[in-house]
């Protein structure tokens, strides 16, 4: 379907319904909040009943995703001993690798199942992959203020691949108004490794191209669009390639383009699928205040969490795709900047819902926002969430597509869109109702409530509720203790310690730092308030400090 | 794993479908007699008490908790509540439970099997009167300036041990060599709120005011006669101003500002500062207090004390056997009343539940005045034999906030 994934140059009818799905999100999550507030005033004895209702829903909910946030973690590590360039061999000669698949050792049992599971589907398909030497990887790096020391090691670390550095192609989208001293790093890091990878290119992205807005989309899309003609003109298929958006500050783990080449070789409908890495926060992690480790973790396991659910599965951060698709989708959006998420949703309408997001169980480690100080890193971080919380610009755009598309199944449509509205909704409005407005009922309790049954058994069902939700709580320090990287201090234990006891900053930052910048976002968009691109303060690196 | 993930949905989904209808029943206070297996509708009962940890007897039942607690899933009916506590009277009542309500037996006062008395001077005194601040009370030996005390309520050991050897916790108001020791005091005039007071003495046949500001150790003395040539019927000044007085004559206002030493004469009445407001007008009536919550009047008159509800505009009567009473003050949180009558001091309950409690609590000398500080929880009075200040402990413990978030929170006790 030819769908114009855009807010700009509408016509009159679109123009008025993507104003009024503006204004959607931020009415459901202000509706929300003040008519709880309303009722705890005017009609306690209803709202203690509702809180009581939200809290049960709570609680399971966390149980549910706390269920599955271990299980994604345990195949997580389980594919961590996973050999992927073996398994590439193997797809390489599909026939006779699948006859002779080995067994597979009881901690990797799973992976091993799913793999020889994947392997008949593809044979079944008959959609055969390109030979493993024929794939090509472009990878995308955007940078504006990303400083020399922030970049290098990501570069690095995708000249130390199992996957042939040859066969990547990195390109850096360097903005024109960058400063001189980023560009100066930029090309500097370019010569330096450009004779480990099949190319290194830069192309600085001019500031005023019409019809682009200030965001990232913009610069990768430009970059990307001279990428095509380098891919041409060296006669490579838009079918072997298979392309990275990564933030600057991404670097992969050494398994990363082996893992992502399988695959793009397995799945079967390769050209019509994006593929989402886990990420986590871990460049900068022991160098930044506690708060800001506690909220990173909290994305990590968002996306551990997401990714066992593929069909639902959206592009979020530095992911990875078909170049084929991203070509024929015509690149990233140029004046949104939730480009991560919106490339998903144009392909999705582009090719009538047959579109999907792999999940990838590897890793990649970006840096945790850190700004000079305590206070600079909360404002910061409180941006950044903002920013992700700017995803629901996606709301208007992804109703609007669904009424113009017949071919998607009504089912689907109502999957996607009430997972993103629903999504969008408690974001901005379950931190406010878990930390205050659930108490309102009785802190306004009047006489004839304050002399009822309700209000004495609301605080005490409450409490147990929150009681049980600390089994969530402590799976979560557990895990967040696990996924860490070791800190190269003299006292680990007291560090572990520490970190667990920084999971006491959660209902902080599930109001500050989660729901009031996602509160913040909506209501912007509902008033066209209209947010541009902020880059997060990254460039820190400081020393290690021994404990 | 997707397959995985429909089926815990479902799962979870049934869950919540099955447990969420039961949990708003139990909100409700529904909840299946366990005998015939059928749904009764219950109420709660909410009790606190002062002192708390006392034991709670529901029918001669034991309960789990000690107090402050909440009794639940009663089916309605009439329940007998006791409340046993060592060293105190025990409390009982028969409560009347309703479905879906909760009764509200909240800071129940436990009376001592004997008052703890503190003697507080080996002096003995004539008379007390409080500060309008409630931190101070002033006490006099003899209508002499010499010998006018003050006892400091707030700085007041907390040694509650009746027999121990009476320390002096009151001191001078005045130095010794203070020029006006030996005059005579005419009046007081003191105002609610207000930590100072200006004292009416009579020196050589003339006529002296003092205003006196006794928050510092060192007692402030300001010598205000020449602002005031006429004597006033009386004197009023705003509870936090240290500056502004306004003196009352048959025809006049003036306002006297005390640091410039100025007289501003015939002042409008409208300009001058107005008690806030007032209660219902009782026939008779000698007294008047407003409760914390400033929803409730306590009013007062020689036989009668009686309850003055703001918002519902109605008065009860609770006590009507009265003989003389002149003094009353609420206590503990709203929940009691002390009132002096004759020379007799009582405790009497806010809520009687069908069944009034009227403690006697000490005599005193005739003619002299009592005072209660809810800062403080005590009783001040003057003994009839040795005439010394004495004070009586009525709450050991801070009585508990409002009801609405009282059962987050557990009594505190009073700081030494």
């Amino acid at each position: 379907m030819r769908f114009k994934y855009s807010k700009e140059n509408l016509c009159p009818q679109d123009a008025i319904w993507q104003r009024r799905l503006e204004i959607l999100p931020g009415v459901a999550s202000w509706g929300t909040l003040i008519g709880m507030f309303l009722l705890s005033i005017f009609y306690p004895f209803t709202a203690a009943i509702i809180t009581i209702c939200f809290y049960l829903c709570w609680l399971l909910r966390l149980l549910y995703m706390t269920l599955f946030l271990v299980l994604s973690y345990v195949r997580l590590n389980m594919e961590k001993k996973t050999n992927w360039m073996e398994r590439i061999n193997g797809i390489d000669h599909l026939t006779s690798y699948y006859q002779r698949l080995p067994l597979s050792f009881p901690w990797s049992a799973y992976s091993s199942w799913s793999h020889r599971r994947e392997i008949k589907k593809l044979l079944a398909g008959g959609s055969l992959p390109p030979a493993s030497k024929d794939i090509y990887h472009l990878v995308i790096f955007p940078v504006i203020k990303e400083a020399q020391e922030v970049i290098e090691p990501a570069l690095k670390a995708i000249t130390q691949q199992q996957f042939p550095s040859k066969q990547i192609i990195v390109v850096f989208a360097l903005e024109e108004r960058a400063k001189d001293q980023i560009k100066k790093g930029v090309y500097y890091v370019q010569e330096k490794y450009k004779s480990l990878l099949l190319d290194c290119l830069t192309f600085e992205h001019p500031s005023n191209i019409a019809g682009e807005a200030r965001v990232k989309g913009a610069n990768v899309t430009f970059a990307a669009k001279k990428a095509t003609e380098y891919i041409v003109k060296h006669k490579i298929p838009y079918e072997n390639v298979v392309v990275s958006c990564f933030d600057a500050d991404t670097v992969v783990t050494e398994d990363y383009f082996s893992c992502l080449s399988y695959h793009f070789m397995i799945t079967p409908n390769r050209q019509r699928s994006s593929f989402q890495p886990i990420p986590v926060y871990h460049n900068n992690i022991w160098h930044v205040p506690g708060f800001a480790r506690v909220i990173e973790a909290g994305s990590s396991f968002f996306q551990l969490i997401e990714a066992t659910n593929p069909e639902k599965l959206v592009t979020f951060s530095s992911h990875s795709m078909s170049f084929k698709a991203l070509v024929e989708v015509d690149y990233w959006p140029v004046d949104m900047i939730s480009d991560d998420s919106a490339i998903f949703w144009k392909c999705y309408f582009h090719y009538d819902g047959k579109y999907q997001v792999i999940p990838m169980y590897v890793t990649l480690s970006m840096d945790v926002v850190n700004a000079d100080n305590w206070w600079s890193t909360i404002k910061s971080v409180y941006k950044q969430k903002r920013r992700w919380a700017w995803g629901v610009e996606n709301i208007p755009l992804v109703i609007r597509a669904f009424g113009q598309n017949n071919k998607i199944p009504l089912w689907d449509k109502f999957r996607h869109g009430f997972k993103l509205l629903e999504g969008h909704w408690s974001w901005a409005t379950w931190g406010f109702i878990l930390s205050i407005e659930g108490w309102l009922p009785v802190l306004f309790a009047r006489h004839e409530f304050a002399s009822s049954v309700v209000y004495y058994n609301v605080p005490q069902i409450a409490s147990i509720i929150f009681n049980l939700t600390s089994l969530c709580l402590i799976t979560s320090i557990i895990l967040s203790l696990a996924l860490l990287t070791k800190a190269n201090v003299r006292y680990p234990l007291l560090v572990k310690i520490g970190h667990a006891l920084e999971w006491l900053t959660l209902p902080f930052i599930l109001v500050f730092l989660s729901a009031l910048p996602a509160l913040d976002a909506q209501t912007r968009l509902m008033f066209g308030k209209y947010l541009e691109f902020w880059v997060s303060d990254k460039g820190q690196r400081k020393t290690k400090k021994k404990i | 794993m997707p397959i995985l993930r429909k089926v815990f949905f479902y799962i979870f989904a049934a869950l919540y479908l099955t447990i969420c209808p039961l949990l708003i029943l139990r909100l409700l206070g529904v909840v299946i007699n366990p005998k015939t297996h059928q749904l009764v509708k219950t109420g709660i009962i909410y009790v606190s008490s002062n002192p708390p940890n006392a034991d709670v007897y529901i029918n001669d039942l034991k309960a789990h908790e000690n107090t402050p607690c909440i009794i639940r899933d009663l089916p309605p009916d009439n329940y007998v509540v006791r409340l046993e506590l060592k060293s105190y009277q025990p409390w009982q009542n028969k409560i009347m439970v309703v479905e879906h309500k909760a009764t509200v037996l909240e800071n129940i006062l436990l009376i001592p099997k004997q008052w703890a008395v503190r003697t507080l001077s080996g002096l003995p005194l004539e008379n007390i009167l409080p500060l309008g601040d409630g931190n101070t009370l002033l006490t006099w030996q003899t209508m002499s300036v010499k010998d006018l005390y003050l006892l400091r309520l707030n700085k007041e050991a907390s040694n509650d041990k009746a027999l121990e050897p009476p320390p002096s916790e009151v001191n001078a108001v005045f130095p010794d060599e203070f020029i006006y020791s030996d005059s005579q005091i005419l009046r007081f005039f003191t105002v609610e709120k207000s930590p100072f007071f200006i004292l009416h003495i009579l020196v050589a046949n003339k006529h002296k005011y003092l205003w006196v500001d006794v928050r510092d150790k060192q007692v402030h003395i300001e010598d205000i006669s020449d602002l005031l040539p006429l004597e006033p019927l009386r004197l009023l000044w705003e509870a936090g101003d240290d500056k502004i007085i306004y003196a009352y004559y048959s025809d006049h206002i003036n306002r006297i500002d005390i640091k410039a030493k100025a007289i501003y004469p015939d002042i409008p009445a409208q300009n001058v500062p107005q008690k806030k407001e007032t209660s219902l007008y009782v026939p008779n009536m000698t007294g008047e207090h407003l409760n914390e919550d400033n929803n409730m009047w306590l009013e007062f008159s020689p036989n009668k004390i009686g309850l003055w509800d703001k918002n519902q505009k109605s008065m009860q009567w609770i006590y009507q056997d009265g003989n003389n009473i002149s003094q009353a003050f609420w206590a503990n949180n709203g929940n009691t009343i002390i009132f002096r009558d004759n020379n007799e001091v009582f405790l009497l309950d806010k809520e009687p539940f069908g069944h009034i409690r009227l403690q006697k609590i000490t005599d005193i000398t005739p003619g002299s005045s009592i005072y209660y500080s809810e800062k403080t929880g005590k009783l001040y009075y003057i003994t009839p034999k040795e005439k010394f200040i004495s004070a009586i402990i009525i709450l050991r413990h801070k009585p508990m906030l409002p009801k609405t978030i009282a059962d987050t929170l557990r009594l505190k006790e009073f700081e030494p």
